[in-house]
């Protein structure tokens, strides 16, 4: 059997055999998950570098699966984050309720993004697009009541997005009789300039809501809130991928990248990447001053989720080598690092019960694995060296400096020092400081929710010490994408502009690390362990009941220094609109008079109208 | 690498923290000259560390307190290693062939972060008020900081330092005659790096006891305090290398790194505290007003 | 015997810089409090001694306890000194320090430092001016010199000597034990 759709087959099978042994026991139905996921990324591993494809017919369509460099890419992140987000459900959702109808739901979900990587014409794209969003509402919906007006908006706004990338496909089968890329990508240069940026505008809309660009974020902070805590990092680290992958797609397979020669560009970027570039920093830096206000540590992140969706956009809409180079290292650095510390936070309320970053406080004791791996995901997000993320900043302002687009640069640059602020926060009041009494008992998370953390975890520190291997499998996606692939023959990060040489760093701050501490250790005796209470307070003695964790308004100062920007919200212009839209769907509501003679008479009128105008429609 | 490379590895960062711990004895003693005192002897800085490295007991509260002094170090350290001390005939380049300004931006952030770490562990709410406060003020110093050095980076085409010291090979080919604009911008920024006066909310010592070293004493403090030498040092190594092309050797590279050192400290002794979100948004204000000037002029 | 040269050289480096830096934590509860801004500001200067102020009792070296105590701000002073990091010395500041003072028959003021804390130095005087406080941190630094200031190795030792007499005073003793 064909590998890609026996592939399919097994996710979609293991995720009905998951829900049907469900019924009788717990190991079995996750069991079925997890070995059907790993099958089906074991198989789909041994795809690497081939080009296999598989075509049929279904309703007088040809449909395309197939394989490439590009679509490994992006697979290569799914399964590897479905695998280590099933593991750690496997334990974290012990005891809840509706167990398979999670794992149902968690196996569609992975299908339906195999699907979309595969697919090699719209039709099939978009049927498993929505079979994504489908799945993915199921759940953020998951906490029912609760879960219900977040729902609802991810909802609403994915069908904008659905819609939208709807009428593009439909305008361009209308074009050209075909939904194949490759004839897509033939025909896109024959369009006029009118339907070029209308079909541009459609798709960066139908992609823009999953890769939660601002303005149509709005869904995204509650959504990934409420959500379950292992489908969070998936949602977050695989899920919007696929808005990148769309973007990408858009950019580079469907031709939308020749619309630069047609239009303006600006210092060697296309008008439309432009302006999509600025919505990209823009993204990122207000999506990081809201991050930094807030209480919620899923919500924190989930806003610091859509910061660093915002540079993986502006990477790509430079559309040069280098920026593409950036886009693409940061959305697979993206997963890691995002789908480490939502696993972190959810083992965190697995053992707290809460996610409020005011409640908590010295955890780093109780759970130091966890406190490992939320340190080595801030220092990533941060993208300080020597850790993974830093390749992916420097291959950012690389980009951005070699194009001349200083302000986009100083743009990206701000967001990023701004990070830090948010970084600190989430480290701090969950895993130092004084502890609150009630968390004196909670243990560690198990092995099987510690494992993918710390594997996801080694992950960055191997990626930042020998990006080379992860930039090789980048660059033949970009010679598939038509683009120069990035130059990798001096085994550092190297360009015209600038290198860096990311084993030196590494062995710099490994060697000077371990000189310094061997020197500082043995020079003293050791220094003498006193208890989280034992400090200066002025000679004051802070009883057992005081809590003296500063976690309750951070960044107080920040936030009355910023609050010109924290004071709008894209949300409450949304809102507003559905107000004034309510009134006038009040007065539309006339037409409704629930006399069928006057239905009638609108038919009628209706008809004569058609009748016409039917030699202008034509 | 020859053998006398790897006798300047070793030994730079000892030159530098002790370098930098005499400049701020220096600057002890100006600024007692400034109120008409006799001040301390200009070593009083080492002394003070050499005490406080010969300290008998310390007290930890952690382990992220043990490391956090040692991390800070490391990333003072490894930042030293990318930036070039010396150029010219007898260059010490360190590493700085192997990282350029971008490496440099990022790793400087990595010891602060480990001392907001260690301060963090310390459970003393001062502390964490000192990180609060000194990463919003930070965020406010980079905008400018930022601006000028993409500035720099976009007018030399070039984001090794090596290459910028290289473009600035006469007196007018200096970058502080060459982009004013951005220098300024950069100076602004400097005041905030140093921490020193009306930037000093972070660590005001009546109000938050310190801020961030409040809990650290003895050995840490030591570390601490040789880290705070190190750190001012290779700052004003990488301000001389991007704006006054560079030193050829040391007696030169001491003189525009003092005088680099005295302009936060002038400006230090005779202005008041801000507060600090006043901090934060004053750096939004002229300074990068002036540097996007600057912009504007590189792009025409 | 090179072992015993190199701990002599150490011992005179640490000592030598032990007498040059002494951070202060000025414990300004009496009235004395008011003769240390003189000493530190223009007019005496003590910084040229590098005697300078510290915000915490972690960084610091002297306690400096200026005038009487009352039995709670005791508690609160011995918890400071607890604090510190050893080596640390104890300054006595004026008369109420050594005897009480004009508080000798005051019903809640202790009367002699010295039984509750280690004191290495007392300066006497109501109020000493700020010549004496300087002469008396010189005379400290001769202590140091000398190797006699030696008050908490002192502490160490009589910990329970100390603690009792301590624990006469204060009724309400509410603190953790000390853990060296």
């Amino acid at each position: 059997m064909e590998t890609i759709p026996f592939i399919l087959s097994i996710l979609f099978g293991a995720a009905v055999l998951a829900y049907l042994v469900g019924k009788f026991n717990y190991i079995l139905k996750v069991g079925v998950s997890i070995v059907g996921l790993i099958w089906a990324g074991w198989l789909f591993l041994g795809l690497q570098g081939t080009l296999s494809s598989f075509t049929f017919k279904m309703l007088g369509f040809d449909i395309i699966w197939r394989i490439n460099p590009l679509s490994w890419l992006f697979g290569m992140i799914i399964f590897g984050l479905a695998i280590l987000t099933a593991i750690f459900s496997g334990s974290y959702m012990k005891g809840k309720e509706r167990v398979d109808f999670y794992c149902f739901a968690m196996c569609i979900t992975v299908a339906s993004m195999f699907g979309i990587v595969v697919s090699g014409d719209l039709l099939s794209f978009f049927f498993f697009w929505e079979i994504m969003t489908w799945s993915s509402f199921l759940m953020v919906i998951y906490y029912r009541y609760e879960a219900q007006a977040a729902g609802l908006r991810y909802f609403v706004m994915s069908m904008i997005g659905a819609y939208a990338m709807l009428t593009a496909l439909l305008i361009v089968y209308a074009q050209l009789g075909s939904f194949l890329f490759d004839v897509l990508s033939a025909g896109w240069s024959g369009f006029s300039l009118t339907l070029q940026i209308w079909l541009f505008v459609l798709f960066v809309i139908g992609f823009a809501v999953k890769a939660a660009m601002m303005p149509l974020h709005t869904w995204a902070p509650d959504a990934y809130t409420i959500s379950p805590a292992p489908f969070t990092a998936l949602f977050s680290g695989a899920l919007s991928k696929m808005g990148i992958y769309g973007l990408a797609l858009l950019f580079f397979v469907f031709g939308a990248g020749k619309l630069a020669s047609s239009v303006i560009t600006i210092q060697g970027v296309s008008l439309p990447g432009y302006i999509l570039a600025w919505f990209g920093a823009i993204t990122a830096l207000l999506a990081t001053f809201k991050a930094i206000v807030q209480d919620d540590a899923k919500k924190l992140l989930a806003y610091s989720s859509i910061g660093q969706l915002g540079y993986i956009i502006l990477g790509f809409s430079l559309s040069s080598s280098m920026g593409v180079t950036a886009g693409l290292y940061q959305a697979v650095n993206h997963s890691i690092f995002k789908g480490m510390l939502f696993l972190a936070v959810g083992a965190v309320f697995y053992r707290t019960g809460t996610r409020k970053l005011s409640e908590m406080g010295g955890l780093i004791t109780r759970m130091p694995y966890t406190f490992f791996v939320v340190l080595l995901g801030i220092i990533t997000v941060a993208g300080m060296p020597p850790l993974s993320g830093f390749t992916g900043k420097w291959l950012i302002y690389e980009a951005l400096i070699e194009k001349h687009l200083i302000f986009l640069a100083v743009v990206a640059f701000g967001a990023s020092t701004a990070a830090f602020l948010y970084l600190y926060r989430i480290i701090f009041t969950i895993f130092l400081g004084q502890r609150p009494k009630r968390f004196d008992e909670v243990k560690e998370v198990p092995w099987m929710m510690r494992a993918p953390m710390l594997i996801l975890a080694l992950l960055t520190v191997y990626l930042g010490f020998y990006p080379y291997q992860l930039l090789d499998l980048i660059n033949q996606a970009q010679v598939y994408m038509g683009i120069a692939p990035f130059d990798l023959s001096h085994s550092m990060l190297f360009n015209s502009y600038g290198n860096v040489s990311t084993i030196t760093v590494m062995n710099i701050v490994a060697v000077v690390f371990f000189i310094v501490f061997i020197l500082f250790n043995t020079l003293y005796k050791r220094s003498r362990k006193v208890g989280l209470k034992d400090i200066h307070t002025s000679g004051e003695v802070p009883g057992e009941e005081i809590n003296l964790h500063y976690a309750v308004d951070f960044y107080q100062p920040f936030a009355r220094g910023v609050s010109i920007f924290l004071k709008r919200s894209v949300s409450k212009i949304y809102a507003s609109l559905a107000d004034n839209l309510e009134g006038l769907f009040d007065v539309m509501r006339y037409v409704y008079t629930g006399n069928g003679q006057t239905y009638a008479l609108f038919v009628v009128i209706a008809l004569a109208f058609l009748f016409l105008v039917k030699d202008f429609l034509v | 690498m020859d053998i006398l490379s790897i006798i300047w590895i070793i030994v730079m960062p000892f030159i530098g923290s002790l370098v930098g711990l005499t400049y701020m004895g220096i600057g002890r003693k100006i600024i007692a000259r400034v109120q008409h005192r006799y001040g301390p002897p200009i070593f009083q800085n080492v002394v003070d560390v050499i005490k406080l490295y010969s300290k008998r007991s310390a007290i930890t509260h952690g382990v992220m307190f043990h490391l956090a002094p040692n991390i800070a170090i490391t990333g003072t350290i490894s930042t030293l290693m990318f930036v070039p001390v010396l150029v010219g005939e007898n260059a010490i380049s360190l590493f700085s062939f192997q990282g350029d300004l971008i490496l440099i931006l990022y790793i400087m952030v990595f010891g602060c972060l480990a001392m907001a770490l260690g301060a963090g562990q310390s459970g003393n709410p001062n502390s964490a008020i000192g990180v609060s406060r000194g990463l919003t003020q930070m965020f406010g110093y980079e905008i400018p900081f930022v601006i000028a050095l993409v500035t720099l980076m976009v007018q030399n085409e070039t984001t090794s330092v090596q290459n910028i010291i290289a473009a600035q090979d006469s007196f007018m080919h200096w970058n502080i005659f060459q982009s004013p604009f951005a220098f300024v911008a950069a100076m602004f920024a400097f005041l905030g790096m140093m921490g020193n006066k009306p930037f000093d909310v972070p660590f005001a010592p009546a109000e938050i006891a310190s801020g961030p070293p409040s809990e650290f004493g003895g050995k840490y403090l030591a570390l601490m305090q040789t880290n705070r030498g190190m750190f001012a040092f290779v700052k004003l190594v990488l301000y001389v290398d991007l704006f006054l092309g560079g030193a050829t050797n040391f007696a030169i590279l001491l003189v525009k790194t003092f005088a680099f050192y005295l302009i936060p400290l002038f400006v230090g002794i005779v202005n008041p505290r801000f507060r600090t979100e006043q901090a934060m948004t004053f750096f939004w204000k002229w300074p990068t007003a002036i540097g996007l000037a600057g912009f504007l002029l590189v792009l025409l | 015997m090179k072992e015993d040269w190199g701990k002599e050289a150490g011992n005179i480096i640490s000592k030598w810089a032990r007498k040059h830096s002494l951070w202060v934590l000025a414990y300004g509860t009496g009235c004395g409090a008011i003769e240390i801004p003189p000493t530190m500001t223009s007019r005496y200067d003590a910084e040229r001694f590098g005697i300078t102020g510290s915000a915490t009792p972690r960084q610091a070296d002297v306690l400096l306890i200026t005038g009487y105590l009352a039995v709670k701000t005791l508690k609160r002073v011995i918890r400071t000194y607890e604090q510190m990091q050893s080596p640390k010395y104890v300054m006595g500041f004026g008369s109420c320090t050594i005897n009480g003072g004009m508080y000798w028959d005051s019903y809640n003021t202790i009367k002699r430092l010295d039984d509750y804390l280690p004191v290495d130095i007392f300066i006497n005087g109501c109020m000493p001016r700020p010549e004496a406080v300087i002469d008396g941190f010189i005379e400290l630094q001769k202590l140091i010199d000398a190797g006699t200031a030696q008050g908490w190795v002192k502490y160490k030792e009589n910990l329970d000597t100390y603690r009792a007499n301590q624990k006469k005073v204060i009724t309400n003793w509410k603190m953790p034990d000390y853990n060296w």
